[in-house]
């Protein structure tokens, strides 16, 4: 799991130098041109939902923080297949505002705790 | 008068969670007399939610810190995280918040333990490694989410919050550090055993013998090693187990409500711990202007206390809207139920 902190921590996604495409998590290849020739770009640190759905019924490790809401969003950077937190699913729409914050994840079997990133709705500042 | 000190805080971040539980609700659970909650001076405390820890509020008050310090994060040399909630009784916070925060891997990392206190110590050593100009920059990190027992009277104040400081050369910085004192001893306060969940504590928290001894004697070691009279100073910070000893404190030390008050955020957020005296500097810092004197006092169980002497400087107005304020944070807020708090701090295990 901690080999893949850079992805899940920071957000780093790959850029298609060939046709532009962005894609998150980072491959080596790219998912629409198949060309080889990419390199790893930081995505931005808050975004927009475009679409998302509620996980009710989770997987086993999960539990405590179900409802999960899983949501596509777009930092303008890429979009990013994520989990939102801080929000309940009635509070959730389309156009949110959201921003990147480090959270646990389900602890593993044996009682590793990963980190990733999740989205939070934007802190607002005065 | 500085001892040479050439150190100053050059960024500060604060983090406190979204939610909040009403004090009186928990006393009316648990049968607290209304008037229990009245005299701890404690409205509401932050809870962390389900996903969060010492680490993740650490790293978020960090990350905040760095943006207003607006430096190279390949020159931070140190990073210490003061916490009595570590995640991990044993594995490191500190590499867990440098490595999401790109910090260099040639740096110190160390969770120092001492209460609520051990970031204030991290303080100390980081003004050490800073004036020899063994780093440039030391990153310190107060966070906890803090323990008691259900049902416990710690469990009205015992709250969730972090906070970060940049610690770096007085030229630059937004306040730079005139002086320090600290008081240690042993004193059995407050106390937590390994693999116990809970603390235990002598009569309602820690009274006379600790809190109050050990911030009265590095106050007054203070001001009396830099020559100061509680007239010196604009803005007192004490750490703040309730929201009634560090008005009580600091009255005795000489000190007016109106400079206490700023500070004091305890009763609106409870008891951070090692992110509590640390929060209530940064709100502080936040509404202070150049020229200005802050005295700041931790306390930690065990027992100890340090103070230091800041002065403002003119860097401070440009840093301020640089992230997130302490006010937007207190503002931001969801109140809970005593139903959500046990399953946001996990005090029911499911089988
Ligand atoms: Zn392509």
């Amino acid at each position: 799991m901690w080999r893949l902190k850079d992805i899940l921590l920071n957000l780093v996604g790959t850029k298609c130098l060939n046709c532009g495409h962005v894609f998150y998590p980072p491959k080596a290849a790219c998912p629409k041109c198949s060309s080889r020739n990419v390199k790893k770009v930081s995505l931005g640190t808050s975004g927009k939902v475009i679409t998302y759905t509620v996980v009710n019924v989770p997987i086993e490790g999960f539990e405590s923080m179900s409802p999960l809401i899983i949501a596509l969003v777009d930092t303008g950077g890429g979009k990013v297949l994520t989990q939102l937190t801080n929000v309940k699913p009635d509070e959730v729409y389309v156009g949110m505002e959201v921003e990147a914050t480090v959270r646990r994840s389900a602890t593993t079997l044996d009682g590793y705790v990963p980190y990733i990133i999740k989205f939070k709705p934007k802190e607002r500042y005065s | 008068m500085s001892k040479g000190l050439s150190v100053g805080i050059v960024g500060w971040g604060a983090y406190i969670p979204r939610y909040r539980i009403k004090a009186l609700d928990i006393a009316s659970l648990w049968g607290f007399d209304p008037q229990l909650v009245k005299s701890l001076n404690i409205e509401e405390k932050a809870v962390a939610n389900v996903d969060e820890d010492a680490t993740t509020m650490g790293w978020y008050a960090a990350r905040s810190a760095i943006i207003r310090a607006g430096i190279d994060v390949n020159e931070i040399g140190a990073i210490f995280v003061g916490t009595e909630s570590k995640p991990y009784a044993v594995k490191p916070s500190a590499t867990i918040i440098a490595d999401a925060l790109n910090l260099p891997n040639k740096k110190l990392a160390s969770d120092l333990e001492f209460a609520c206190r051990a970031a204030g110590e991290a303080i100390r050593i980081s003004l050490g490694l800073v004036s020899s100009g063994m780093v440039k920059y030391s990153l310190v990190v107060g966070s906890d989410t803090a323990q008691a027992n259900p049902g416990d009277v710690l469990e009205l104040t015992a709250a969730s919050g972090a906070a970060a400081y940049v610690i770096g050369p007085k030229e630059g910085s937004v306040a730079y550090f005139e002086g320090y004192y600290t008081f240690i001893s042993d004193t059995p306060d407050f106390w937590r055993r390994d693999g116990s969940p809970y603390p235990l504590h002598g009569e309602i928290f820690t009274d006379e013998p600790a809190y109050f001894t050990h911030i009265v004697n590095a106050v007054k070691g203070l001001m009396r090693e830099y020559s100061f009279k509680p007239e010196d100073f604009d803005y007192v910070v004490f750490h703040q187990p309730n929201g009634r000893f560090p008005l009580k404190v600091g009255l005795e030390l000489g000190f007016t409500e109106a400079k206490i008050l700023p500070g004091l955020l305890n009763p609106w957020i409870g008891n951070t711990y090692n992110a509590a005296a640390l929060i209530g500097l940064a709100r502080v810092l936040e509404e202070s202007r150049p020229g200005q004197r802050i005295l700041l006092a931790t306390f930690g169980s065990g027992a100890g206390s340090d103070a230091f002497s800041l002065v403002v400087t003119d860097e401070v107005k440009s840093k301020v809207d640089k992230a997130v304020k302490v006010m937007d944070m207190l503002r931001n807020k969801v109140y809970i139920d005593y139903g959500r708090y046990v399953k946001f701090r996990k005090l029911l295990v499911r089988v």
